[in-house]
C-alpha cells in the first residue's frame, strides 16, 4: 500500500513539471524552428515521460491487483473469523409499541415529503435558470451592435472600413528604429510576409509563407511574445502554378479578424479561418490564382461574411471573382 | 472490538487507494518520433457469439440454483459460495457486461427507435430475472447479480438504517430508473452503464470519478449493506414490485414463527418487518382523513410533477449529444463563449447548416418535453404512492421478510430456533437412512 502511495505522489509531482518543461520548449522552438539542438532536446524528455508514464501505470496496474488480491483475502478472513465470535441476539424489552409505530409511520411520511420537496424546489430552480432558446441570429442588429467595438480595434488592412484612421488619438507618430523611441517590442516572425498586422485587443495577427510552409501568427501586443502560430496546409502541392513576384511574397495579404476568429488567404488559393486560442476552424482551396505579381488582395469582413476580391486574369478573361464565404463554416 | 475498527480502516484505505492507483491518466501518444518503430495497429476480434449463449445459459443455471438454495436448502454458506461465483462470472471475468440492470435501456431504445435492434443476449439478460422474481422472489439479488455481489462481500459490520431514512434515500432509485428510461428512450446515453458504480472495479481500469464513486460506495458498504441496491438500482425498483406478486418467497422461519424475536435485528438490509399493534383509537379518525386527503393529492402530484418534467426539457435534453453541439454552435455564434470546441470545429468542418442543426435540436427538446411530462408524472405518482403505502394501517402478526425490500441472501434464517429444528431434523432423517 505505501509503494502504491509513494508511487502515486512521484507521478503526480514529477510529472507535471516535466510536462511543463516540455511545453516551454515546445512554445520556445515555435520561434527557433531551424534549431536542431532544442529539438533533440524536446524529443528526449519527450521520450523520458513516455517512459516513465508506462513504467508507473504498470507499477500501479501490478500493485492495484495485489492490493485488490489482499482486500479479497483479507475480508474472507475476517468474514470466516466472524463466524467464530458471533454473539447470539439479546432482544430488549420494549415499552410502547404502538407509539413507536406511529412514530415510524410519521418520520417516514415526513422524510418522503421532504425529499419531494427538495427535488420540486431544485427542479424548479432549474427551471428558471437553465433555458436557451435558438432564436435566428440577427447578424445586422449584431454587427451594428459591434460596431463600436470593431472601430476602437484594427481588424483589417487599413483598419476599420478600410480608412486607415484610427479611434485613437494618443497614438505615437514617431518611431526610431536606432533609439527605440516608440519601439516597444520587437519579435522575429518565422516566415516572411509583406502583410500588415491586424490587432484586436491584446492579441496582433500577422501571415507568413514561403514557397513550401505557409503560416497565421498571434503575438501578444503587449510583449511580443508569440502566442501561437497556425500552419496552414498547402491544399494545391503544385508550387509552380503558385510562383510570384519576389516583391510580392508569398503572404503579401493582410488578414482580417471579427474578434472571433481570424481569417487568412494566400497567394496558393487557400483560404484559412482559426479560432483566436489558435485551432483551425476551417479551410479551403478557391485555386491558384493566375496574377502575373502574385496574389496581394486583402480580406474584409461584413456580419457573418468574409468577403474575398478573387482578382486574376485580365479583364477580357473574365477571371475575377468577388466572392463571399461563411465566416463560420467557410 | 479494537481490532475489527483497525481491519475497517486497514481495508477503507486500500479501497480508495486501489481507486486513485488505477485512476492514473492513460498516455497521450508520442509527439516525436524517437527512433522507435511503432507497432501497428490490430484490430482484436470480436468475441464469439456462442460465449454469449454460454453466459444466458450460465445466468439461467445461476437463477435456478440460488432459488433452489434460498427457497429449498435454505442454507446462507451455500448462497455465499455462489455469490462468490457469480462474483468472479460475472463480475471479474465478464467485466459486469451484459448486466441486467443496464440492458434495460436497450429494450426502452429498441421501443423508442425502430433502428435499434436488441440482441437476443441482451433481452434474455433483463428478462430471465424478471420471471425469476416473479416466481421465487429477488434471489437474482441475493446471489447472482455482481454489483450486489461486491457490495454484500465487503459488508462487515453492518448498521441499521432507520426506515424513515430508508424510505427517503429510496427515491432516488425511482428517480435514477425514471431518468435512465428517458434517456434511453430518446436515444442520449446509457447512464446506468455510464454511471456503473463497481464496473471500474471488474475491469481493473476506468473513469477517475467513477472509481472514486465505486469507492465511496465500497466504503460505505462496509457498514451500510448493499447501498447501491437499495437506494440506486433501478433494475431494484422493478424487481421490488415484482418481487410483491412473487409466487414463492423467502420466509425467516420454516414453519411457523414463534415470535421470539431472535430475528429481529438479523438483517442488514432492513427488511424484516415485525409483528404490528393495533392502532391507537385515537388516530384512527385522523388517519383516514389523511389517507383521503393523499388520495387526492395523488393526481395534483402527477400533474405537478409532469409539469415539472417537461419544463426541465432544456436541461434534460442536453443529455443529447446534438442539443449540446447546437447550444455549442449557438452560444458561439451569438459570441456569448469564446473559442470554439473540437465538436463545434468538425460541425463547421462539414459545411452544413446552422439552421438545421438548432431545428434538429429543437425537435429532440420536444421529445424531451413530452418524456418529461412522462418521467414527471411518474415520479410524481412515485411520491404520491408512497406516502398512501405509510398511511395505511397494515397487520401483521408474524416476523416476516419484507415482499419487497428482501434481498433474499438467507442471513436471518440461522436467527431462527425453528430453522435450526429443521436442521437437526434433516440431520437424524440422514443419519437413520
Amino acid at each position: 500500500m505505501t509503494l502504491l502511495i509513494v508511487n502515486f505522489f512521484q507521478t503526480s509531482v514529477t510529472l507535471p513539471k516535466w510536462e511543463e518543461q516540455l511545453q516551454t520548449l515546445k512554445d520556445e522552438i515555435r520561434g527557433k524552428p531551424d534549431d536542431q539542438q532544442l529539438l533533440s532536446q524536446i524529443r528526449q524528455l519527450d521520450l523520458q515521460i513516455r517512459k516513465f508514464r508506462v513504467h508507473r501505470l504498470d507499477f500501479s496496474y501490478k500493485g492495484t491487483f495485489l492490493l485488490f488480491s489482499g482486500v479479497a483475502v483479507l475480508l474472507i478472513g475476517v468474514k470466516w473469523a466472524a463466524i467464530y465470535k458471533k454473539k447470539m441476539p439479546m432482544p430488549q424489552l420494549r415499552s410502547d409499541l404502538q407509539d413507536e409505530q406511529t412514530r415510524k409511520a410519521m418520520f417516514a411520511r415526513l422524510t418522503v415529503t421532504i425529499g419531494a420537496v427538495v427535488l420540486g424546489l431544485g427542479a424548479l430552480s432549474l427551471l428558471m435558470i437553465c433555458d436557451l432558446r435558438f432564436t435566428i441570429f440577427d447578424f445586422q442588429s449584431s454587427f451594428d451592435n459591434r460596431k463600436s467595438e470593431i472601430s476602437k480595434n484594427w481588424p483589417r488592412f487599413r483598419g476599420p472600413s478600410g480608412s486607415g484612421v484610427s479611434a485613437y488619438t494618443n497614438i505615437p507618430t514617431s518611431w526610431n528604429g536606432k533609439t527605440g523611441e516608440g519601439i516597444l517590442w520587437k519579435t522575429k516572425v518565422p516566415l516572411p510576409g509583406n502583410n500588415s498586422p491586424v490587432v484586436w485587443d491584446d492579441r496582433v495577427f500577422l501571415s507568413g509563407a514561403d514557397k513550401s510552409n505557409q503560416q497565421i501568427y498571434c503575438f501578444d501586443a503587449f510583449s511580443g511574445k508569440l502566442l501561437w502560430s497556425g500552419d496552414v496546409t498547402r491544399i494545391s502541392q503544385d508550387a509552380k502554378q503558385a510562383e510570384v513576384f519576389e516583391y510580392t511574397g508569398f503572404a503579401a495579404s493582410t488578414v482580417t479578424t471579427d474578434g472571433r476568429r481570424v481569417y487568412a488567404i494566400f497567394p496558393t488559393g487557400d483560404v484559412v479561418c482559426f479560432d483566436f486560442e489558435g485551432r483551425k476552424i476551417w479551410q479551403k482551396n478557391l485555386g491558384i490564382p493566375n496574377s502575373a505579381y502574385g496574389y496581394a488582395s486583402s480580406l474584409e469582413i461584413y456580419q457573418n461574411l468574409l468577403l474575398i476580391q478573387y482578382d486574376q486574369g485580365e479583364a477580357e478573361d473574365g477571371l475575377s471573382k468577388f466572392i463571399a464565404l461563411d465566416g463560420f463554416s467557410g | 472490538m479494537i481490532r475489527l475498527r483497525y481491519i475497517i480502516i486497514i481495508i477503507a484505505c486500500s479501497l480508495i487507494l486501489s481507486c486513485v492507483a488505477e485512476a492514473v491518466e492513460r498516455f497521450p501518444p508520442p509527439d516525436f518520433e524517437s527512433g522507435c518503430t511503432q507497432p501497428r495497429p490490430t484490430t482484436p476480434p470480436p468475441r464469439q457469439s456462442i460465449y454469449e449463449y454460454i453466459d444466458a445459459v450460465v445466468l439461467l443455471a445461476a437463477l435456478s440454483l440460488s432459488s433452489y438454495l434460498v427457497l429449498k436448502k435454505r442454507s446462507r454458506r451455500a448462497i455465499f459460495v455462489l455469490m462468490v461465483f457469480s462474483l468472479l462470472y460475472f463480475g471479474f471475468w465478464r467485466r459486469g457486461c451484459v448486466c441486467p440492470i443496464g440492458a434495460g435501456q436497450n429494450i426502452v431504445l429498441s421501443i423508442f427507435d425502430r433502428d435499434y435492434a436488441v440482441p437476443i443476449v441482451v433481452a434474455v439478460f433483463f428478462l430471465l430475472p424478471l420471471v425469476f422474481t416473479l416466481f421465487f422472489g429477488r434471489t437474482f439479488c441475493a446471489v447472482v447479480c455482481p454489483l450486489g455481489a461486491i457490495q454484500d462481500f465487503v459488508l462487515l459490520k453492518p448498521v441499521s438504517v432507520p426506515n424513515w431514512l430508508e424510505s427517503g434515500l429510496r427515491l432516488f432509485a425511482y428517480l435514477y430508473l425514471g431518468m435512465a428510461v428517458l434517456f434511453a428512450a430518446t436515444g442520449s446515453a446509457f447512464i446506468i452503464c455510464r454511471y456503473d458504480p463497481f464496473v471500474s472495479f471488474f475491469r481493473l481500469s476506468g473513469n477517475f470519478n467513477i472509481l472514486v464513486l465505486g469507492g465511496c460506495f465500497l466504503v460505505i458498504g462496509l457498514f451500510i449493506g448493499r447501498p447501491y441496491c437499495r437506494f440506486v438500482c433501478p433494475y431494484g425498483v422493478i424487481l421490488r414490485q415484482l418481487s410483491r406478486l412473487s409466487r414463492w418467497r423467502v420466509t425467516i422461519t420454516p414453519d411457523e414463527c414463534v415470535k421470539c424475536r431472535l430475528c429481529e435485528d438479523s438483517c442488514p438490509f432492513g427488511a424484516i418487518r415485525q409483528p404490528t399493534v393495533d392502532w391507537p383509537v385515537h388516530d384512527y379518525k385522523k388517519s383516514k382523513m389523511r389517507l383521503a386527503f393523499l388520495i387526492i393529492l395523488l393526481p395534483v402530484l402527477i400533474f405537478l410533477g409532469g409539469w415539472l418534467g417537461t419544463g426541465l426539457k432544456s436541461v434534460t435534453s442536453r443529455m443529447h449529444a446534438t442539443v449540446r453541439l447546437a447550444e455549442r454552435v449557438y452560444l458561439e455564434g451569438t459570441g456569448k463563449v469564446e473559442g470554439t470546441t473540437d465538436a463545434s470545429t468538425a460541425f463547421r468542418a462539414t459545411g452544413a447548416d446552422a439552421k438545421e442543426l438548432y431545428k434538429e435540436a429543437m425537435d429532440i427538446r420536444a421529445r424531451f418535453g413530452f418524456g418529461g411530462w412522462l418521467f414527471g408524472g411518474f415520479i410524481g405518482l412515485v411520491v404520491g404512492l408512497k406516502l398512501i403505502g405509510l398511511s395505511v394501517q397494515r397487520q401483521r402478526t408474524d416476523y416476516e421478510a419484507d415482499r419487497a425490500s428482501c434481498l433474499a441472501c438467507g442471513r436471518c434464517f440461522q436467527y431462527c430456533p425453528r430453522e435450526h429444528v429443521r436442521l437437526t431434523k434433516a440431520k437424524e432423517a440422514v443419519s437413520q437412512s
